[in-house]
Formats: C-alpha cells, structure tokens, sequence
C-alpha cells in the first residue's frame, strides 16, 4: 500500500511510504502557501501517479483543538483543517487520527487523515530508529511546543508522558533577537508572533562566546521567576502557553519578556558571552530534567536536536543507554512521520526502511545553459581539482538528502585548508580517521554530535574550526554515500588531510537549474564538470 | 616538472613506454620507472610524485601542440591567472587522450566517449595529428596494457623503426596467474577495489554471480571478451621484437614476492640498459616492490595452482597451450 504523507506548512513538503520502505521524502520549493495542484507533478517526477496513492495523510499544525492551513488548490486560495500541534485532553491518543476531511488533488476529491505535529515528530523518529520492536522514549522540543517526553510500547504505541520544562523550543531562537548584529530589529520589543529567527544563526554567534558563571545564576534565576513560579505572573503564563505552536498562543510575549529581562541584568557581558551561556543553560535543564527510573532507549528530535552541543550532552547522560537522533529532526522529517503514524494507526508504529538519500531526485535535461563548458570528470579527478584550484564545487548527485544535517547529493564542496564556502560548513571526513582528527570524532554519518578538532589539527583545516574549537563533523564510511567516500579517499591520497569541507546546497530538481541558480562557477554532476566558460 | 635524475640524463631516454599486461605486476614497473626519475602517464591510477608536474614554461610549451597560434597567444596573455592553469590543464588533458586515440588505446569503453570529444573540444591545433611522440614532454614514461599493432597510428611506428625512440619495454606474467589475479581484481580483493575503467563494473557483476572459484576461472577462460584474455596473442609482435625489452613479473617481484635476487637485480639491468640509465640495478631493485600500490593484492606467484580445477587446467591448456609455450612458461 501506498501512503504520501503531507506538510502544508511553512514550505511544505511530502513523502511517499511503500509499505515500510521510504521512496521519497522532500521539502517542496521554498513559496507561500503549498500549492496542492502541483503535487502530481512531484510525485511524476519520482516516478508516481496521484493514482497510485491509497491514503492521503496530512501533519497538523498551530492550534490547540485543530488547525487551519491556508494552501492552493485549484488555483485559488482555500484552507484545509487539519490536526492540531500536540496532544492532549482534546486528542488523548497521539498515535490515532485527529482529524477527518477531504480535500482536491488532481481534480478528484479525496479523503485525508491528519495527526498532531508532535506525533508526527514522535513518528519519523522512532520509526527511523534502530529500536524497532523495542520500547524507547522519545523528547520532542520542537519550536512551538515545551521538551515533551513520550513513551513508545514494545507494541508500537505512543503514550505521553509530559514535559520536563515550560518553555518554547523557539525561545533560542528569539535570544537572536535580543542579543547579537540582530538586537533591536524588528520584534524583539514588539512581542511579535511572527518568525522566530534562525537557531543555528544564534548557535553560530554563541560559538563566539564563553559560559559564564555569573550569567548561569542569572538564568537559573529568570527562569524560575517567568516560567516556572508559584507566582501569580508564572501561573498567568502556563495557562496562556502549552505548547500548542507559535502562531496559536502568545508565547513569544513572554519569551520576549524574559529575554529583556535576561538582557537588562547581564548589561557589560559580551553578547556572545549570554548566547553561549543560555545555550549551555538550556542543553542542562534537559539533561537535568530527564530523569528516568530506568535507563532507557532515547530518541531525541524537534528543532532543538539540530544542536550538537544538545544532542552530545543527552548522549553522556547516564540513564541513556543508547541514543538516535533522525536526520530530519525539525519539520522536514514531519510528513514522513505523519504517513508512518498512518501506517501504524492499527498495528503500532513501524520500523521503517530508509536512507537519508531520498529526497529530490535529478531529472535529466538535454541542454546546457550557455556559456557553460561540459568536460567528463570522475569523482577521483573531482576531488584532485578541488586541491589543486582551491575553489569549491557544487555537487548535484542523485538523490538529495533527506533533513537539514545530512550532507550527500546537493553540497558545495571545498579544501577545508582554502574554505570560501559560507553557511553552516560541515567537515566531511573519512570516518577511519574521525578519531585522529576530532574529539571525540566517533562514527556521526548525520552531522550531529560536538566535536573539537584536536590542535594538530585546526591549522589544516581552519575553515572547518569554529571560532570556539569546535567543528560539525559528518563522518563518511563504507556505508555511506560512495560519491562523497570516493572524494574524501582521493582527497586524502593526495593531500593526507582525510577532511574536505561541505555545506549543504539547494536540493536542486537538474543541473540546468543549478548552473542558472549562479551559485557556484563549477558543478559536478554524475561524472560532468560544467564550468562556467573561462571561470577564473 | 621534476626531470629525470640530474646525474642520469646523460643517456636515458627522455621518454620511455612500457606494455604491461593487466594483473602482470604493471605497479611494479611504475615503481621501477619513477625510480629511474620518469613521470607516468597512461592507465595507472594517479597518485601524488607519480603524475607530471610541469613548469609554466612547460605548460605553455603543452598547450602549443593543442591550440592554433592565435589560442596560445590568447591564452599567454593570461599568463599568472587561475584562468591559465585552468586551460594548460585541460589542454596536457587534451594532448593525453589525443595520443592515447593514437596509440590504439580502449579509450571509449574504459572512460566513455565524452573523454575523446572533450580532448576534441580542447584541440584546435590542425597541426596536431602530425606532430611525433618525441614532441610530447620530456621525462615521462607511458603506461599502457597493450600496444595492438592494428589499431596503433601508424606514423608512430614509422617514428619508433625510425628512432627507436620511445624505448619499449614489455612486461608479462604466467597467463594462468592474470587469470586468477584478474579475478581477485574485479572481486575488489586488492586495496582500492577495481579501478576506474567502466568495463570492470561487467565483469565483476557476472564473476559475484558465480560461487566457486572454478566456475569464475570457467567464465573467464570461455568468454572471449573478458578482461585482458586476448592480451597474450596481441602482444606476440613485442615479445618476438628484438628491440623490444622484456621483463616477467615473476622476475620483478623479487624475494619479497617470492623470486629471487638474481633474477630481479638481472631484469631490472635489463631495463636500465635499455633505456641508457646508467643507475645501480640492485639499488633500483630494491625498491621496485610495493604492497602499498593500490591494485596490490598477494604479489605472488604461482597462486594459480590453488585455485585452478583439472578442469579449469585443462580447458586452459586447450585454449591457450601455444601462448603458454612462447611466453616460456611451459
């Protein structure tokens, strides 16, 4: 059976369950409202009919009972209900439909279901862990709701088991508004509900920073007085705010609040100092807070688990005997959970078969742009070009990656010695040698966990190195994408630095759209160099 | 470019070609070869102090064989800029698979098509075809498994008669070895797997097919177009040649691969003599074998006794009785 799972929101995206096998995970091209008209030809591209779909399967979104979500649907504006953010009195069981409906696909009405945001989160993590048949328990601290706790049953169930603090996964986020080149920009004293900012944004400014002690007692201290008190303003503050999604409570007023609180009392301390410190503060409540009777499996997912320094602190946590992390934590891996929660409605969540290559797949074309040169190239003489020019190449190979981590068929690669890539860079290393070049360096195929670059190390590869010593690592082994092992491996042979440097590309549908995109002057594509003429 | 050994350049040739047959020991000639302070081109896999290194003088000098005047002097006025090592590497590149066209190489199922229009595309040169081996840069030895006097241009054997320049050397190995070292090969038993040529993705899919080892030495004996089979019978006119310098792997291998050092010190005299390389035969010697080449599996010899049935054994005596006579292993 067939199932295409759907994410309406923000970008949109879909994906397509044969069975338990995973044929197509992807975000849609970055737009307004997701047009639902132009789904057929998604699934055309990857080799599927609306047709060949038995169960439509939508993930819900802000809102306490349900949600609405604005789309297109042929060719005019409309709005689809859909399930709301998380669970709770009015959807007691995550696991089962909240929501019924149909909605226009092709000219044909058809019927959807719709799950809870969170649950779909629960989903495309478990799911995707290597503790199929097994009871783990899953965080999920997504942007709109608290760090909330689920247990998943040997058979498959989810049951809730509440949250381990009252605060909003976007509340680092909006620290970026209050602290760094961003403060003073529009809604950090506007109490606006709109667009949190970009987390990673604020992890890269907080890398320029030290925890400070002072700072810590500060936090401890704001923190109890907003969020947690027996105090008439705290209370006030947990009735108007559960967790049900930004947009559909006024959350961010009071996160707000508490930010200029946090900013009003450490006046004189560095920005980057602050940022770092409430990173630190944030990943220990977590630690703290969870507290199991027993050791347990745990998956951890929901925006905040794109933070390696995050996602290595629970992994040293003594009650975590192991720990999966998916690589589509955030909303990209929503419409996966969602199809999974579908297939498992009866019998219990699945253990999916996957791999994080697929997302966008390329369709050939039979023209190159002008002013574009075309020479054959194999992965090996690719890797021996980026040594000996210097200059980064984008590589448009196979299936994208599915999630915002994973570097594989869509990424800029560079010497990780020369650099000249911008973005959240990523050190692509050839996992046997992991070890020899980070700390701790062990196997992280997703780019996941924190690691510092030993000292012998960071002069070899300075645009690898944070500022505070740090570097995202993903570790690329004989299981992993052959294109990139191919690279690395030459890479290495020549230079004896078994690292080159990545940073994550549009998941572009063909070459022809990349070259015109004008990112890159050389691209890589299935053994062609394109170059624009006479690149210098 | 490094240049062939200073105190060596007397009388060693400034270019040399060895014929080595797939699975025959081809690193260990490399070996030798950079040893004797040559630069390699042809098929073995590039790796670093083994590809030439050319100086700008050099490059400009490459680049006027493959593009017409007005070209080469566009292309001089971007002399110090990425933009000319960019075209003085495509056109070295360029130069490469035009001579390797010439020579008869299997370009087109090896690397693709694309590699010959490419070279093409880059070439604008008319005077090209007629320029001699001699005019490629000095300091190099080519590499190449076979030399197929049918399909190689002709005017570089009217060069070679003519000049006995490049100076050619063959190197071969027990057929029944190549067999079984070919099928460890395409198995990815050696260090960095297969290789590059396309073809090889055939072979090694049919031989994983087979579950013994007989069947796999059936296959490779009955299929007439699997790798290297023919590659005894087409060389037979360099064996016969007596300008042709002829070594065995189970002479170059050496001790260390279970040879002697007599016969390996003697075949790389040989080498050395024929080329005008008046350097140290046991010095070179000692330093031809190398279990760290990429395609290195065993280094042995004789191996083909423990894989070869009575069957497989005579199957091959059949087939290849004659070959195995002339080439001295019977």
């Amino acid at each position: 059976m067939i199932i295409a799972g759907l994410k309406l929101t923000k970008s949109g995206g879909i994906a397509v369950l044969r069975d338990r096998r995973v044929e197509i995970c992807i975000d849609f091209p970055a737009g307004t409202d997701v047009d639902l008209d132009a789904i057929p030809a998604v699934l055309a591209a990857h080799g599927y009919a609306v047709d060949d779909v038995a169960e439509w399967v939508i993930d819900g979104w802000n809102g306490d009972k349900n949600s609405l979500i604005p789309v297109r649907s042929n060719g005019v504006s409309a709005e689809l209900t859909a399930a709301g953010y998380q669970d709770g009195t009015v959807v007691p069981e995550p696991d089962q439909p909240a929501v019924h409906g149909r909605f226009d696909i092709a000219g044909q009405s058809r019927p959807y279901a719709s799950y809870v945001h969170v649950a779909s989160q629960v989903a495309a993590a478990y799911s995707s862990s290597p503790f199929g048949g097994a009871s783990a328990t899953v965080l999920v601290w997504d942007d709109g709701c608290f760090p909330r706790l689920y247990r998943v049953t040997e058979a498959g169930r989810i049951v809730g088991d509440g949250a381990l603090f009252p605060l909003p996964g976007h509340a680092f986020a909006l620290a970026g508004q209050h602290f760094g080149p961003s403060h003073g920009a529009a809604g950090a004293d506007a109490d606006s509900d709109g667009d949190p900012g970009n987390a990673g944004r604020v992890r890269s400014l907080a890398a320029h920073g030290r925890v400070q002690g002072g700072v810590l007692a500060v936090l401890a201290e704001l923190f109890e007085e907003h969020f947690e008190a027996d105090s008439a303003a705290a209370r006030q503050y947990r009735q108007a705010v559960v967790g049900c999604g930004g947009t559909a409570e006024p959350s961010h007023r009071y996160v707000h609040a508490f930010l200029r609180d946090l900013r009003s009392r450490t006046a004189g301390v560095a920005d980057a100092h602050v940022l770092a410190s409430l990173r630190s503060y944030l990943g220990s409540l977590l630690v703290e807070r969870l507290d199991p009777a027993t050791p347990v499996n745990l998956c951890f997912t929901g925006s905040a688990a794109l933070d390696p320094q995050w996602v290595s602190a629970l992994r040293e946590h003594p009650a975590v005997e192991a720990l999966w992390v998916p690589p589509f934590p955030d909303d990209s891996g929503s419409a996966l959970g969602a199809a999974a929660l579908h297939l498992g409605r009866d019998t219990g969540l699945p253990s999916l078969d996957w791999s994080v290559a697929r997302g966008v797949a390329v369709a050939r074309r039979p023209h190159v742009p002008a002013d574009w040169t075309v020479a054959p190239m194999r992965p090996e003489e690719l890797a021996r070009l980026l040594l000996r020019t210097g200059r980064p190449a984008l590589l448009v190979q196979g299936r994208a990656t599915v999630g915002p981590l994973a570097l594989g068929g869509r990424a800029v690669l560079a010497s990780a010695a020369v650099g000249g890539i911008d973005g959240d860079v990523v050190a692509l290393c050839l996992a046997e040698y992991a070890e020899a070049v980070f700390e701790p360096g062990t196997e992280d195929r997703y780019g996941q966990f924190e690691h510092r670059v030993r000292p012998e190390w960071t002069d070899r590869i300075p645009a690898a190195v944070s500022p505070d010593g740090t570097a995202r690592v993903q570790t690329v082994g004989a299981d992993d994408d052959p294109i990139l092992r191919t690279i690395l491996r030459e890479f290495h042979a020549w230079s004896g630095v078994p690292v080159v440097l990545g940073v994550a590309a549009h998941p572009y549908s063909d070459v022809a759209s990349a070259l015109l995109a004008g990112g890159e002057d050389t691209v890589w594509s299935d053994s062609v160099l394109y170059r624009r003429a006479y690149s210098a | 470019m490094t240049s062939i050994k200073e105190d060596n350049t007397m009388n060693q040739a400034p270019r040399a070609m060895v014929i080595s047959f797939q699975k025959s020991g081809t690193h260990l000639m490399q070996e030798l070869m950079l040893e004797l302070g040559y630069r390699i081109v042809g098929v073995p896999r590039p790796r670093p102090n083994a590809v030439p290194e050319f100086d700008d003088e050099q490059k400009a000098a490459v680049a006027a064989l493959v593009l017409d005047k007005i070209d080469h002097d566009q292309l001089m006025e971007l002399h110090g800029t990425a933009a000319f090592e960019d075209r003085t590497h495509e056109a070295w590149g360029a130069l490469i698979w035009h001579w390797q066209q010439r020579l008869g190489q299997q370009v087109v199922n090896r690397y693709g098509q694309t590699r010959i229009n490419f070279a093409e595309s880059i070439v604008t040169n008319p005077y090209l075809p007629f320029t001699r081996f001699a005019d490629t840069p000095a300091g190099l030895c080519w590499i190449f498994h076979e030399l197929d006097i049918h399909r190689v241009d002709g005017s570089f054997l009217s060069e070679w008669v003519e000049t006995q320049s490049p100076p050619l050397v063959l190197n071969y190995r027990d057929p029944r070895d190549t067999v079984i070292s070919m099928i460890n090969f395409l198995e990815g038993r050696t260090r960095a797997g297969y290789g590059n040529f396309y073809e090889a993705d055939i072979f090694s899919t049919i031989l994983a097919s087979k579950t013994t080892w007989e069947d796999k030495i059936d296959y490779a004996l009955r299929d007439p177009s699997f790798l290297a089979r023919d590659q005894f019978q087409k060389a037979l006119w360099l064996l016969n040649h007596p300008k042709v310098c002829k070594v065995r792997y189970e002479d170059l291998i050496g001790p260390q691969g279970g040879g002697s050092v007599e016969r390996q010190v003697d075949a790389v005299s040989r080498v050395l003599h024929h080329v005008g390389s008046d350097l140290d035969a046991e010095e070179i010697a000692g330093k031809v074998y190398n279990p760290d080449s990429w395609s290195f599996y065993k280094g042995r010899s004789g191996g083909w006794r423990d894989r070869f049935s009575a069957r497989n054994l005579a199957r091959f005596n059949e087939q290849f009785g004659d070959i195995l006579e002339q080439y001295g292993y019977e």
